[in-house]
């Protein structure tokens, strides 16, 4: 083997080392958090606005996710489109979904310097190689908020801090829509029943090429919209494949169930990938009558939400 | 020194039963975590944990030993204490247990893994058919990993953990 072969072979060992050590570390947060080990960091002090009669939203963003405060672009632009489309929408976009406590990857955390390390290199170069361990790191998150386990310890986590944040938008028992994409939307559907039991509010989920499971929690949700793109095939597909519970022959899965008893709509929404220039949020492609893919994500959940 | 040449077999077989037992243990150790010990609590219980772990396997390698002497196997105690330690190298990956999702799948297999060790270690020392393996080795399996499943926090461990 060449120097170079033997080197890039290294370096690919490694990494699936280093990933198999933030797997294994994955489930710590939550537990420590769930075992008073660890207090979680302190609330921010907003103060609470004014009542709202608006719809509420709650966007979960996927395993690329950074913080509550860090969105791409084109989410914020697709948000910006949403909440033109629903007059008086309130929507929390400030939930950092991949952590139980909704402590950013660089808030108080040990690896604090190598996330906001890996970042700052991310933001000057889009799609390094480094993105992938922020990606990793997030979807032992998604593991773990889908395991038997862990999950009621994680979810119930990322419910306070979602029933905290609806709270400080005014929220008075509406109905409560999550938006989900990628992995968010296996968080959507595992804090489901605590965010239903601390609202007490229908539950409604959406997801854009949502990868979830068979998570009890879809039984407090009162319907899952699931769209996704025709070129969106990896993603989704990885979550039924990973999933037995989503498996057709596993009839009284809890996934199984609620597909039967009609709670979950699915729908294709057009040519659109699961990442890239050609995602649910792409401002740059458009669809063959002229729109553009994010404006059609954004009309296609309002159209839901302001039925 | 002397007495460790003598002694170095069942001393690897019991220090292969700890490691196993620790490891395992670590892999199971989210239940402690959500039944909210406190740290040293945490300790004590992967401690007396891995002593339990490995009374529990000394258990399983003397129902072997009265098994196989009932059917007229030619297995001493000291060679089923080997079996059954051995048997339990797979288990020394029982910490993957506390990976998210995979970890649940991992827990089964290695218990699996275990018990079809021990079967064809049986049956390649003594001769036996398959069946009469598993006969011999199901029982004590069954007792031993009840024991040591934390989930069910029974008996001992639910007096380790202090609460549950």
């Amino acid at each position: 083997m060449s120097w170079i072969g033997e080197r890039l072979w290294l370096l690919w060992c490694f990494f699936w080392l280093l990933s198999l050590l933030v797997a294994l570390s994955s489930p710590f947060e939550a537990l420590r958090w769930w075992a008073g080990w660890k207090k979680p960091p302190p609330e921010p002090l907003i103060a609470p606005e004014a009542p709202s009669q608006g719809p509420f939203a709650v966007y979960l963003t996927g395993v690329a996710g950074f913080s509550g405060d860090f969105l791409s672009r084109r989410e914020r632009g697709f948000l910006q489109r949403l909440q033109e489309r629903v007059p008086g929408l309130q929507v929390v976009d400030d939930v950092f979904p991949y952590s139980a406590t909704n402590n950013p990857l660089d808030g108080d955390r040990l690896l604090r310097a190598l996330w906001v390390w890996l970042q700052k290199w991310r933001l000057k170069i889009p799609n390094n190689v480094f993105d992938l361990l922020i990606i990793m790191h997030n979807i032992g998150q998604t593991l773990v908020s889908s395991d038997r386990r862990y999950g009621p310890a994680y979810n119930s986590g990322v419910a306070r801090a979602v029933a905290q944040r609806l709270r400080q938008k005014g929220f008075q028992k509406q109905a409560v829509y999550l938006v989900a994409y990628s992995g968010g939307a296996q968080i959507a559907v595992g804090l489901a029943p605590h965010l239903k039991k601390i609202l007490e509010c229908p539950l409604y989920v959406i997801s854009l090429g949502g990868v979830y499971t068979d998570d009890p929690g879809i039984r407090a949700v009162d319907h899952l919209y699931d769209f996704k793109g025709t070129r969106d095939h990896l993603m989704p597909s990885l979550g039924w494949l990973l999933y037995p519970g989503r498996w057709r022959a596993a009839f009284f899965s809890p996934w199984n169930q609620a597909r039967r008893s009609g709670k979950m709509s699915w729908q294709a929404c057009g040519p659109i990938t699961h990442i890239g220039s050609g995602d649910y949020f792409s401002a740059k492609q458009h669809l063959p009558d002229g729109t553009l893919y994010a404006e059609q994500s954004a009309a296609l959940i309002a159209a839901l939400i302001q039925r | 020194m002397s007495l460790l040449l003598i002694f170095w077999e069942p001393l690897v077989a019991l220090g292969i039963l700890a490691a196993a037992g620790l490891s395992d243990l670590l892999g199971q150790s989210a239940v402690l975590l959500l039944n909210q010990v406190s740290p040293r609590r945490f300790l004590l219980c992967l401690s007396g944990g891995a002593l339990l772990f490995v009374a529990s396997a000394l258990t399983w390698a003397l129902g072997l030993f009265l098994l196989a002497w009932l059917f007229g196997l030619q297995l001493g105690l000291a060679r089923c204490l080997y079996l059954v330690a051995y048997a339990h190298l797979p288990q020394l990956a029982g910490v993957l247990v506390f990976l998210p999702h995979f970890g649940a799948y991992l827990f089964h297999l290695i218990r699996a893994w275990v018990f079809f060790d021990l079967v064809v270690a049986v049956g390649w020392t003594t001769g036996c058919s398959l069946p009469m393996a598993i006969v011999c080795a199901l029982p004590g399996w069954a007792l031993h990993f009840n024991l040591t499943h934390l989930g069910w926090a029974r008996g001992p461990w639910r007096r380790l953990m202090g609460q549950a």
